[in-house]
């Protein structure tokens, strides 16, 4: 068998730059990347099986170290030499820390143990370096190289602070106390003079060795803090922790609190390790448990330059316009040619951008104080309303000249508070809405050229609504509005009432929609979005109002304005949190960027700025209007996106689903997401489409349950059906159908498994489930009325169940269980149900099971394991007997046979191969592959193993390596050249299996 | 639910409340206990990592209050780096037992006579990164082992908290070097879905050509050189990579049928 690894996403621990590249420890590799386009350059295999834990660059070679782990490498072989594993040596101890010596003749490596193995190029050990008596194991520790026999070693101990010692005359030369707990990094500043030093207690400390003293202590961070690194001459230091944010520190004047610059959120789940900044550029690469390596500008909050503008009234009266004193911005709207203003006093002003000139462009008292401005940027056409019923229009050329004007008065209404704008074919529609419930709402349509041929008309204000924002699209103007409600009016008819959708999104008011694309079928799909952080994508058939959500979720945090898809077809939404407004990468689960702005009750508007993913922000704050243009950013956001910050728990693929190349899989995982990701089977990348938020504790397990259907469960006895659709070629979507009603109101119990049969060829199906608590229920789900339906209920023993499954044979269907006592133990539903199995199928309706009954106590169980069975796969023979593979928490692997017998029903089963030495640890995974021939088992150990399984006999052939921790989970695609296997624990693998 | 939540959740910790137990690891050594009897008739016993000092509880039940005999022979000594309650017929000392001076310490307790027992249930605060996490686990481990064969009899037996990880296999392979039987046991009491377990080494038999010293100098690794346990020996020039001996301990679970599963109340 060949057996190749395709790709691999985890922890990377260390990460720096080199001139125009970043160098990342991943894995067992360094990867190479291209700092400006962000190239993946190469992957350079360092390590057997130790994963790169640091390394530092200097005079052409790479010293790497990892564990017990060390080499070291031409820089050149990292970038053209895919594999230098051969130069890979061993150490006794843990290496912490390693430099190159000042002439660079020798290295050093700092051990675990606060001793320096002291060795040549070719690491023959020249001498060992340690103080007499200082033994105590350290947590961190770098070595200072500052002249040929000035090398400081600056050690951090798990129990006793920091100790500062001089390599050559072995002695002490600081111990500071002041850390509480653990010292998990401490590094000396550039010129030697300072260490900064972190500790469980969460603070850096910063001393100064000169005086021996500490000088400041810096707190922020919410949680242990992992990485620090001096930067900027050494007036600033930079921080990672385990609470995901990197933050900067300015160190350059002597202050009893150390101030904190800035604060990034970076990384997903749980843990950045690594960092290095490249002063020159100032940017900040990052690396965590997530398997991003994040680039970060840091100089995006105070860099001064073109992208900022920040213009006051008295700024604007250099250029001879003049202000009553009270006089402020009400409205603004930006195109191509610059900026429209609306003062409370009814001056229109313009702002040319390319001659930075300010002019007047009308002034008409009527509007002003209460008005309110919408525009439409293709049409550069600006729309003023004030309260008693007067619009004002006005229309530009590219340059800025005005073109028209034209002048409404509405009387329909008393009063109007909102005035929405939308264009479609060069029509423009406004909407005019009053804040008297029971007065229509007045629609404005003309021509968005000439401002002629228009038409006015009512529609019936539909009961409970209030218009929030707009979309005009082919003939049909649809409204959002609070109370999460949707109103779809036909333009054609107006006198049609508005078809309704209520209660689309748990939040309350609708802050955008926007028309994404139409499917073959007709039907239309709308992404829609609304304040309280909830987003939608609804698939909608506009002229009979059928509709579908097809995807929901929630953001990770704050409220939502607004969402796009960007060129490259990422999700981009934005919106406040707290103060700050925020555009988020959805897709790629990062921060684009963030502005410290008044917040979402002020005026502020985000526009497109003529270029495509350029935007522009304004707002108004200090009575200033300030101009944020965003831009494409110089360098890519990340070089490698990475999956979930913290163990996966489950993976489940769902093969072929726009043609046999395209794949997609879902990731369950301990951060309580679940991911939807592609699949590509030529190089085992994985992208993630959409992370959902429905769970609220960490996924127990996730899989497909036939090409449509996903079931996800977790603890607090959440279980969740999920329907993808893939009929839209933007992506697939996926929501949320249907939700297993929890037996209290605050459960506390574990679903640990479930397993479902569906009846006939419907989409009703029968599901068990089993708890933490030894309950067994079973389930009808009616698709109809997307419902679950208790059935049955009972208890095996007082022990946790890991595993359910069914085994329908020709005319019977068996339950069986697993749980922590290391039996296989089996029920025959079909004794108790009214539900009929002919050959293996399910043959009966959802109504015709009817019964709630007491689930009796099981007919058989069998003794397979000595603790408790974490996998099964099961496999048919004939109509009256089937086989069990499993795997246990005794490492140990089995083939169980089980036959029914004909005439009285008696079930007997018997174990018929046993390898009790499965792996060193844990099986966690058994999968069946090649047509069920082989058998494939996943050991917390790190090792996958194949049996030959063709007998019925377990027969070892292979076993390889992976490098994910924590080995879990396992799924398996058939491809046409054998199997493709991901491999999920903390991170994801994914190898290829070729049969020979 | 409540405020009794907790207690409704765990039958352990209220079994433990029940029995006067400080913590419900008692139950762990109860349960090894049962399945291996290596409690019985022992004299002279060290209990590290012992805090808050649920095992020198039962330590001091099995030998003082059960068997009241020969109590001026009888010795527990306990140590963690965490300061202890005092427990009846129980020494203790609060000390970091990676620290060669500490072992001196409890062997200076010992006035020179050996220990038939000595266990360790002791684990780092984890940071995240598994291999580190499981290395300083192993650590801990050695340094046990290192008291272990400064102290322990012929014939004893030592008892420590492992997690199986991707290295267990050469820790099980480096114990079975000075132990006749290794076995790993995992008593029902430890939660099913968690990576502890234990190593039940019984039948102490220490090196002949081998004589350990302590010396405040040295490091666990230091220590171990030239006793061939099969770990890396420190040489003039760092070897290249090569595969270190690695062996499967025999899996026992321990409890008995009827006892509860710690898994099954959450
Ligand atoms: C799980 S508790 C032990 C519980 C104990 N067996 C009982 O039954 O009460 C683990 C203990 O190991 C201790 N420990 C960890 N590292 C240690 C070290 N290097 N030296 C001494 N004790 C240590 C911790 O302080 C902690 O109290």
């Amino acid at each position: 068998m060949e057996v190749s690894e395709l790709s691999h996403y985890g922890p990377s621990l260390c990460v720096k730059f080199h001139g125009d590249y970043v160098l990342a420890g991943y894995g067992m590799c360094i990867h190479v990347y291209e700092l400006l386009n962000g190239n993946l350059v190469n992957t350079s295999r360092i390590f057997h099986r130790n994963k790169v834990h640091g390394f530092v660059v200097k005079n052409g070679l790479v010293l790497i170290y990892g564990a017990r782990s060390v080499s070291i490498v031409p820089l050149e072989a990292l970038f053209n030499c895919s594999n230098n594993s051969k130069l890979e040596r061993m150490c006794h101890e843990w290496i912490i820390s390693a430099e190159f010596s000042f002439d660079c003749s020798a290295v050093y490596l700092l051990t675990s143990y606060n001793k320096v193995l002291y060795c040549d190029l070719s690491l023959a050990i020249i001498d060992t370096k340690a103080v007499f008596g200082e033994r105590a194991i350290l947590y961190s520790g770098t070595i200072t190289v500052l002249g040929h026999e000035k090398v400081r070693v600056n050690a951090g101990t798990v129990m006793d602070g920091v100790f500062i010692w001089d390599m050559f005359t072995e002695q002490n030369l600081h111990h500071f106390t002041d850390h509480e707990g653990s010292i998990f990094f401490v590094v000396a500043s550039q010129s030697g003079r300072y260490v900064a030093s972190c500790s469980d207690d969460r603070s850096i400390k910063l001393w100064d060795l000169e005086s021996g003293q500490l000088i400041s202590t810096g707190w922020g961070h919410t949680a242990r803090i992992w990485n620090l690194q001096f930067f900027d001459n050494d007036t600033k230091l930079i921080s990672v922790s385990e609470d995901c944010t990197c933050r900067t520190w300015d160190v350059s004047l002597p202050a009893q609190h150390l101030p904190q610059i800035d604060t990034y959120e970076v990384h997903m789940g749980k843990n950045v390790w690594g960092v290095d900044v490249n002063s020159h550029r100032m940017i900040a690469a990052t690396s965590g448990n997530d398997g991003r390596i994040k680039l970060t500008d840091l100089h995006l909050h105070s860099r001064p330059s073109c992208d900022r503008q920040i213009i006051s009234l008295k700024d604007i009266t250099l250029h001879g316009i003049k202000f009553k004193s009270n006089e402020m911005v009400k409205g603004f709207h930006w195109f191509r040619f610059g900026l429209i203003v609306m003062t409370s006093e009814g001056q229109v002003l313009k702002y040319d951008k390319t001659t930075d000139v300010w002019s007047t462009v009308l002034t008409n008292e009527k509007f002003g104080s209460n008005c309110i401005t919408a525009g439409i940027q293709e049409l550069n056409l600006i729309v003023f309303s004030n309260t008693g019923g007067d619009l004002l229009i006005a229309k530009f050329s590219n340059n800025g000249t005005l073109l028209k004007t034209k002048e409404v008065h509405i009387n329909a209404i008393s009063k109007t508070t909102n005035c929405l704008v939308d264009h479609s074919n060069g029509l423009v529609m406004v909407l005019l809405q009053s804040p008297n419930e029971k007065e229509p709402l007045l629609c404005l349509k003309m021509n968005g050229n000439s401002l002629s041929e228009e038409q006015t008309f009512q529609f019936k204000r539909p009961t409970n609504f209030s218009a929030t924002c707009i979309l005009y699209h082919q003939q049909y103007l649809l409204l959002g509005s609070r109370y999460s409600s949707l109103a779809v009016f036909d333009t054609l008819d107006y006198e049609k009432p508005a078809q309704m959708i209520r209660r689309m999104l748990p939040g309350d008011s609708i802050t955008s929609l926007k028309y994404v694309e139409g499917s073959t079928d007709g039907s239309s799909l709308l992404s829609v979005t609304d304040r309280d952080g909830y987003y939608c994508f609804i698939s909608m058939n506009l002229s009979n109002g059928g509709m579908e959500v097809v995807l929901q979720n929630k953001i990770a945090k704050g409220s939502l304005e607004g969402a796009h898809y960007d060129e490259r077809g990422d999700y981009i939404i934005h919106g406040f949190r707290s103060n700050t407004f925020v555009v988020y990468n959805e897709t790629k689960n990062c921060e684009i960027l963030s502005e410290h702005c008044s917040g979402s009750h002020r005026l502020w508007k985000l526009l497109p700025n003529y270029r495509s993913d350029h935007f522009i922000l304004i707002y108004i704050k200090d009575s200033c209007i300030h101009i944020r243009k965003i831009g494409r950013p110089v360098m890519p956001q990340s070089l490698r996106d990475g999956l979930h910050g913290r163990e996966i728990r489950d993976v489940t693929i769902l093969p072929n689903l726009y043609g046999v190349d395209k794949h997609v899989f879902c990731s369950g995982s301990e951060d309580t997401t679940v991911r939807l990701n592609w699949l590509n089977i030529k190089d085992g990348k994985a992208r993630t489409v959409w992370t959902f938020r429905a769970h609220t504790s960490g996924l127990q397990r996730c899989k497909f349950v036939n090409h449509e259907f996903m079931i996800t469960c977790a603890a607090r006895e959440e279980l969740y059906l999920w329907k993808l659709t893939k009929r839209f070629d933007s992506n697939p979507y996926m929501s949320v159908i249907s939700i297993l009603p929890p037996s209290t109101e605050i459960p506390d119990l574990r679903i640990m498994d479930f397993d479902v049969k569906f009846m006939n060829d419907t989409s009703d199906f029968l599901m068990a489930t089993v708890y933490s608590d030894s309950t067994i229920k079973l389930w009808v789900y009616e698709h109809q009325k997307k419902n679950f339906r208790l059935i049955t209920w009972g208890k095996y023993e007082k022990c946790c169940l890991l595993n359910v499954a069914f085994v329908s044979l020709k005319d019977r269907l068996i339950l069986m269980v697993s749980p922590t006592d290391g039996h296989l133990v089996l029920w025959d539903l079909s004794q108790y149900l009214p539900v009929n199995v002919q050959m293996n199928e399910l043959v009966c309706t959802a109504s015709d099971v009817q019964a709630i009954f007491a689930l009796p106590k099981y007919v058989q169980r069998i003794n397979v394991h000595k603790a408790g069975i974490k996998s099964i796969e099961i496999k048919v023979l004939s109509d009256l007997s089937f086989l069990v593979y499993s795997g246990g928490d005794d490492n140990a692997i089995a083939i169980s046979k089980f036959a029914v017998d004909d005439k009285d029903s008696q079930i007997e089963g018997r174990v018929i191969s046993l390898e009790n030495h499965g792996g060193a640890s844990t099986i966690t995974s058994v999968n069946l592959l090649n047509n069920k021939e082989g058998l494939i088992t996943a050991s917390v150990d790190q090792r996958l193993r194949y049996y030959d399984i063709s007998d019925d006999q377990l027969r070892l052939e292979n076993v390889f390596y992976t490098t994910n921790a924590d080995t879990g989970c396992l799924d398996i695609l058939t491809t046409s050249e054998g199997s493709l296997l991901l491999i999920g624990g903390v991170g994801l693998s994914c190898w290829a299996l070729k049969l020979k | 639910m409540g405020k009794s939540s907790k207690d409704k959740r765990d039958l352990y910790y209220r079994k433990a409340k029940e029995q006067g137990y400080r913590a419900r690891s008692a139950f762990k050594l109860l349960q090894l206990d049962e399945q291996f009897h290596f409690l019985d008739n022992v004299t002279r016993v060290v209990d590290l990592c012992a805090a808050p000092g649920s095992w020198s509880q039962v330590l001091s039940r099995r030998l003082f209050v059960d068997n009241p005999q020969n109590k001026e022979s009888k010795r527990i000594v306990a140590v963690d780096l965490q300061p202890m309650f005092p427990i009846d017929h129980v020494t203790t000392i609060q000390a970091d037992i990676t620290h060669p001076k500490t072992l001196n310490k409890i062997m200076d307790l010992f006035e020179g006579e050996k220990a038939d027992f000595v266990c360790s249930d002791g684990a780092p605060d984890v940071t995240g990164l598994h291999d580190l996490d499981e290395y300083v686990q192993q650590q801990l481990i050695l340094s046990a082992l290192q008291l272990t064969t400064c102290l322990l009899r012929e014939g004893g037996v030592f008892v420590a908290k492992i997690f199986r990880g991707r290295d267990i296999d050469m820790l099980y392979s480096q114990l079975s070097f000075l132990f006749e039987k290794v076995v790993c046991a995992k008593p029902k009491s430890s939660r099913g879905t968690s990576l502890e377990s234990f190593v039940v080494c019984i039948g102490y038999k220490p090196p002949t050509n081998w004589k350990p010293q302590l010396d405040v100098n040295m490091s666990v690794e230091d220590f171990f050189q030239g006793c061939e346990i099969g770990r890396l020996c420190l040489e003039d020039k760092l070897p290249e990579y090569h595969e270190e001996p690695r062996s499967i301990a025999e899996f026992i679970s321990c409890g008995g049928l009827d006892s509860f599963d710690a898994d099954a109340t959450y």
